[in-house]
């Protein structure tokens, strides 16, 4: 680690709730107020809520730090307090060096500027004198793609144009210290990728960043080290994969088991599945790299010769992804009275996304239930450019030098 | 705030919780950060004459129009005389200059809102948008001001050099710093009270007729006459009035009266807007 160059020390950061913020933004509000407090009326305290709440850390320079936390957690205040947006109510907030803070992409553009007019301003407003703009106009609207629409209001630009303008300017400021919020949230694949990949660059060379995502594919690429922020405080701090890993246990909301009421006339029944981890719980979000199990409860009132489960996975447009049968390995047969519990042990060959499970029980000659769609669970991370992939298996290809082996 | 040349690299900047002292001025800030307060003025400017079919020729027209106006409601109607040859030529002085204190008073009021989601997003000098906001009417104040000599050295009696050469530029000079307390102010309590929006339109309406702007100041009698110089607006259009519309030097004591009120209401507004500059994101 390099010397410091982010410091923050007992950061606190209060906001008033309620519908004018406390501190009255009408005058006859405030007006009132005086008068009840001249009549010695008790004055009802405003309610509040510490967004921040002592954060204390140092970053050094050309670390990456990246910030995860649930929505509420505080990771933009944070940032707009290291970018000196906003003012902390107690500690105090150092940082060393230039700093380009990227909340929003294309903040500031004016629809009715051209491209070209829009990137002088924008590039003024993060920071830049007209000598540096001018200096790497080339470069920015090569990144962007807009060469011939340099010309044009950006109101007739669409979404797609706004975004790689406003990131190409943004992305060649020349800032010491890089704090980069959610971007990547925005913008198709193709714009994310290129997002990323300026990132990387820019944290290979040397500078710092500070990186919030809910992207953890990408936070743990980007960021060797990662704080965590749960109710304005920090719950931990370490290595990525580490933290992140704890994170996505413990964040995901607890996750659906679906039951089925039960049905005592019914020989054989599925009366619970879910989706779990090595641990055996429940989970509805998965990282690509985790193993879970579709995981099917199955009461027997009586036995049935040939009893067969199957386990189903289909996109949520209902193409099947897989439908895999006790009998398909010869497991099927005749089980006892009584509860049973089979897992079948999802790949993780899945690219990010959102899928379905679906069950079925029954026999060669009969469906006794059948549901397609019980749960749904998420892949979680970055579709590397191929959103429409369904599958990803991350096997090695075999290469040969000049087709000698042929 | 943020530093703004790579030479500041090494130095730390401190973003720490209020610790309830006094304020520094920083007045400074505006010009180390007058290329960002340039771009902003542009916009302003570009977007404005942008799509408009008449463009820049209402700089020329609005004018001559408001003088007319006031030429007719006042010398024709009301016979008010004034100290030099050409009535219309006195009162376009006084258009130019109130359009001026009106178009940067309204717009630079206005200007943290306006820019509210800049304010949230980015760490710019808050000042520059106040400051940006008062200089695009300085383009028609510009345009005014050649109109009105033309008509005063072509159908008017002409004017003195001196005046011409001081009286202008310490007018307009008088006439920034005058509007730029207000701004300074108002643009800090708008953040907090949306009302000062309804009080700036209603205030200004009143105003014009406050100000000598269509009427010579001495039409106001007795102990008034001077004291309508603490109105700094009056100041400003008597230097403006020696050098553009051929009116004898305005008394140099009523000036300085107008421009020390001017400076004072400049300091009272910066402090306001540095005591509360740091919690307008917070409130916008």
């Amino acid at each position: 680690m390099g010397s410091p160059v982010i410091e923050l020390a007992g950061v606190g950061k209060r906001y008033r709730l309620g519908e004018h913020h406390g501190t009255g933004t009408d005058l006859r509000e405030t007006i009132a107020r005086a008068a009840g407090r001249l009549r010695r009326r008790e004055r009802t305290p405003p309610r509040e809520i510490w967004s921040l709440r002592d954060i204390s850390f140092t970053v050094g320079e050309g670390e990456a730090i990246g910030i995860i936390g649930a929505n509420g957690a505080g990771k933009s205040t944070l940032l707009k307090v290291v970018s000196n947006i906003t003012t902390p109510t107690e500690g105090r907030c150092r940082t060393r060096g230039r700093i380009g803070s990227l909340l929003e992409v294309g903040t500031g553009f004016h629809g009715e500027l051209t491209g070209l007019e829009n990137t002088y301003l924008n590039g003024a407003i993060l920071g830049m004198t007209r000598h540096d703009v001018r200096r790497r106009l080339d470069e920015i609207i090569e990144f962007a793609g807009l060469a011939d629409f340099m010309d044009t209001p950006v109101k007739r630009y669409s979404s797609g144009m706004y975004l790689r303008l406003g990131f190409a300017i943004a992305a060649h400021l020349e800032a010491d210290i890089l704090v980069v919020d959610e971007v990547l949230a925005v913008g198709d694949a193709e714009f994310q990728r290129r997002c990323l990949g300026k990132m990387s660059e820019v944290e290979q060379s040397g500078r710092t960043v500070l990186f919030v995502s809910h992207n953890m594919d990408a936070m743990a690429r980007l960021c060797p080290h990662v704080v965590w922020l749960d109710h304005g405080t920090i719950r931990a701090r370490g290595p990525a994969a580490q933290i992140i890993a704890e994170y996505t246990r413990t964040s995901a909301s607890p996750a659906p088991v679906a039951t089925f009421a039960p049905d005592p006339a019914a020989p054989a029944q599925i009366t619970a599945v879910a989706l779990v981890d090595a641990n055996g719980e429940a989970q509805s979000v998965l990282n690509t790299w985790t193993q879970a199990w579709i995981q099917i409860d199955v009461i027997v009132n009586e036995p049935v010769p040939g009893l067969d489960a199957c386990g189903l996975v289909s996109t949520k447009s209902g193409a099947s992804l897989l439908n895999e049968a006790l009998s398909d390995t010869g497991q099927a047969g005749a089980f006892p009275r009584g509860q049973h519990r089979w897992r079948y042990p999802l790949p993780p060959i899945f690219a990010p996304g959102e899928y379905v499970i679906g069950v079925w029980l029954g026999t060669a000659y009969e469906t006794m239930q059948f549901d397609d769609s019980v749960l749904t669970f998420f892949i979680d991370g970055d579709d590397a450019g191929r959103p429409t992939r369904l599958l990803r298996f991350g096997t090695r290809w075999e290469l040969d030098r000049s087709g000698d082996g042929l | 705030m943020r530093p703004v040349a790579a030479t500041d690299a090494q130095l730390w900047v401190e973003n720490a919780a209020p610790t309830g002292r006094w304020p520094r001025l920083r007045f400074g800030q505006v010009w180390t950060n007058r290329e960002l307060i340039y771009f902003f003025a542009l916009r302003d400017v570009k977007v404005r004459y942008k799509q408009a079919f008449l463009g820049a020729a209402w700089a020329g027209l609005q004018p001559l129009i408001g003088a007319l106006a006031f030429t007719i409601l006042f010398n024709r109607l009301a016979n008010v005389t004034v100290d030099t040859d050409s009535y219309f030529g006195f009162a376009l002085v006084g258009f130019i200059a109130w359009s001026y204190f009106s178009s940067a008073l309204s717009a630079g009021t206005n200007s943290l809102l306006w820019n509210a989601e800049l304010l949230t997003k980015v760490a710019l000098p808050r000042i520059a948008l106040p400051t940006a906001a008062t200089l695009p009417p300085l383009v028609d104040l510009a345009v005014g001001t050649v109109i009105a000599l033309v008509i005063t050295l072509v159908w008017g009696g002409g004017t003195s050099v001196v005046g011409l050469v001081v009286g202008t530029p310490l007018g307009v000079l008088l006439l920034l710093t005058a509007t730029a307390g207000p701004v300074l102010a108002l643009s800090a309590l708008i953040v907090k009270y949306r009302d000062v929006s309804v009080i700036v339109g209603f205030g200004l309406q009143l105003l014009v007729f406050l100000s000598p702007v269509g009427y010579p100041p001495e039409l106001v009698p007795g102990i008034w006459y001077t004291l309508q110089y603490l109105n700094p607006i009056a100041g400003s259009l008597a230097l403006l009035r020696w050098g553009l519309a051929g009116t004898p030097r305005p008394d140099l004591g009523l000036v300085a009266l107008s421009t020390a009120v001017a400076m004072a209401g400049l300091v009272a507004g910066g402090y306001y807007f540095r005591a509360n500059e740091r919690q307008f994101v917070d409130i916008i």
